[in-house]
């Protein structure tokens, strides 16, 4: 494999997250549960972080929801590493973040704790061990909810058995402009698996990205759920890639035309929603890929569709449209971004 | 509330007697709601049903008590059945006729395998070691093989001793 294509493999498999369930023995939970029962929630489970001797320690800081600012949470929401379900709860809700973010806890969300591991590419063992880890360091110190037919016991019956959630984060607009999706949408379901919006149901199709997770938690064990999410995304990602490659061979010109469009309006674009610019530079990085845009940088894209998240907390409020102003602040800092990245390339 | 038959499990269905002209109500658990009525009439789906069949003079109605309340976190059934959430760990064992069949529907498997709590680690490990095995056993009679069949049948009995 030559450094373009292992780059390329990484590029598709944006990140990957692994998420357990658990909850605490004989407690309400958090939607049953009184103001003062998340209180000892909150300092149960931070104790068990903080007094631990670990080196984990150290790591981790404890975030009441209720002391951040709207921007915060906004930033929390779109790297994933908070829900919207946790931003929105009035109170007794925290997150304990170690320090480059890439473990995050979620205290009384659904249930009472959520080890969540987000990494970038494709890393389903990586991220498993680290949030396995853990969950035996939290459950040193406080009794879980365990039911020797039933597994860890959760809120909703979903989450029953393992509470693992796995899921992987693909970049796939190939196969999303060639109309082959909804054939991979049949195979991943086939397989027990499913398909999610990067933000929750109905956000499909976002940036043409994707996000493929077991479905089922109970008698399956963590080990067997890996494997198969982790099959199943390289078949995926083999796929996106062939795509890729035939797109390149054909030379066609409507998808070259797309691509231009997509990158032009990016240039210029005077305001815009998240949902489109983010689709918009899906699509450009795409062309960047088929070598259509030499004067662009993915690096900078990338960084970019970091930077642009849409105004979650609107959408979970259900306010559908975002603001003017918020639109044209994005649009601004886009055409600057760009432009600014192609002066430095032609330099 | 606790059924006024057994006194042991939660009184999750209201029996309606109407007996010559006479109502009374009966506070049962699911098996003992059964029980008290399956000998003379057809039973089938407790939770939903609402049962009125007129035998002569005598009416019997029996319908979910939707009202019942886990003793534990105090969620009702009623509730249960629409949100479809727990309301806490003993919900799991107080609704347990309400968790199986859609435990079911949404997995498929009724038994857990996997990481356990470190208390329960060797326990788990026969239990789900059993359930391997009946897979196995199950698949050797498929295929005829009946000789392998009989040696999972009795590492399966070795485990349960």
């Amino acid at each position: 494999m030559n450094i373009k294509t292992e780059k390329r493999l990484a590029d598709i498999a944006v990140s990957t997250r692994v998420r357990l369930a658990r909850n605490l023995k004989s407690r309400p939970f958090p939607h049953r549960a009184s103001e003062e029962v998340l209180k000892k929630v909150c300092q149960d489970v931070s104790g068990a972080i903080f007094e631990s001797n670990s080196y984990i320690a150290e790591e981790f800081k404890f975030i009441d929801m209720n002391a951040i600012g709207d921007n915060e949470k906004e930033r929390l929401m779109a790297t994933h590493l908070i829900s919207p379900n946790l931003a929105l709860r009035s109170h007794g809700a925290a997150v304990m973040l170690n320090q480059n973010e890439q473990i995050s806890i979620l205290v009384n969300e659904e249930d009472h704790i959520r080890i969540q591991c987000i990494l970038p590419g494709l890393a389903l063992e990586e991220a498993f061990e680290t949030a396995n880890k853990i969950d035996d360091l939290i459950e040193s110190r406080v009794e879980y909810a365990f039911d020797d037919e039933l597994g860890y016991l959760t809120a909703c019956p979903t989450n029953l058995g393992t509470g693992a959630r796995m899921s992987v984060m693909l970049h796939l607009p190939a196969l999303t402009l060639t109309n082959n999706i909804e054939k991979m949408l049949y195979t991943v379901s086939r397989c027990g698996l499913t398909i999610r919006g990067i933000y929750g149901e109905g956000t499909e199709n976002m940036g043409d990205l994707y996000q493929i997770s077991n479905q089922k938690s109970l008698g399956v064990k963590e080990e067997e759920i890996l494997l198969s999410v982790k099959s199943v995304t390289r078949g995926i990602i083999k796929r996106e890639r062939e795509m890729r490659e035939e797109l390149i061979e054909k030379g066609d010109t409507t998808i070259q035309d797309k691509i231009m469009r997509a990158y032009g309006t990016l240039l210029y674009a005077q305001k815009i929603e998240a949902k489109e610019a983010m689709q918009l530079l899906s699509i450009a990085k795409l062309g960047i890929d088929m070598d259509l845009l030499p004067e662009a940088n993915i690096e900078k894209i990338d960084e970019v569709i970091g930077n642009i998240y849409p105004s979650l907390l609107r959408y979970a409020k259900g306010i559908p449209n975002e603001e003017n102003i918020v639109n044209i602040q994005r649009a601004d800092y886009i055409r600057q971004a760009l432009r600014s990245a192609e002066n430095e390339k032609q330099r | 509330m606790i059924c006024v038959k057994c006194k042991k499990k939660p009184a999750l269905m209201q029996l309606t007697i109407i007996k010559n002209g006479k109502k009374s109500e009966l506070n049962l658990c699911e098996d003992c709601a059964k029980e008290s009525v399956i000998n003379s009439y057809m039973f089938e789906n407790l939770i939903t049903a609402l049962f009125h069949i007129a035998n002569e003079d005598d009416t019997v109605l029996v319908k979910a008590d939707n009202t019942a309340r886990c003793s534990h976190c105090g969620l009702t059934y009623g509730e249960l059945s629409s949100s479809g959430k727990a309301g806490c760990d003993g919900c799991y064992e107080e609704f347990a006729s309400l968790f199986s069949p859609v435990v079911k529907k949404i997995h498929g498997k009724t038994q857990h395998m996997g990481k356990s709590i470190s208390s329960r680690k060797e326990e788990m490990r026969s239990r789900q070691e059993i359930v391997i095995l009946k897979e196995k056993l199950e698949e050797a009679v498929q295929n005829e093989n009946y000789e392998k069949a009989a040696e999972y049948r009795d590492l399966i009995k070795s485990y349960k001793q």
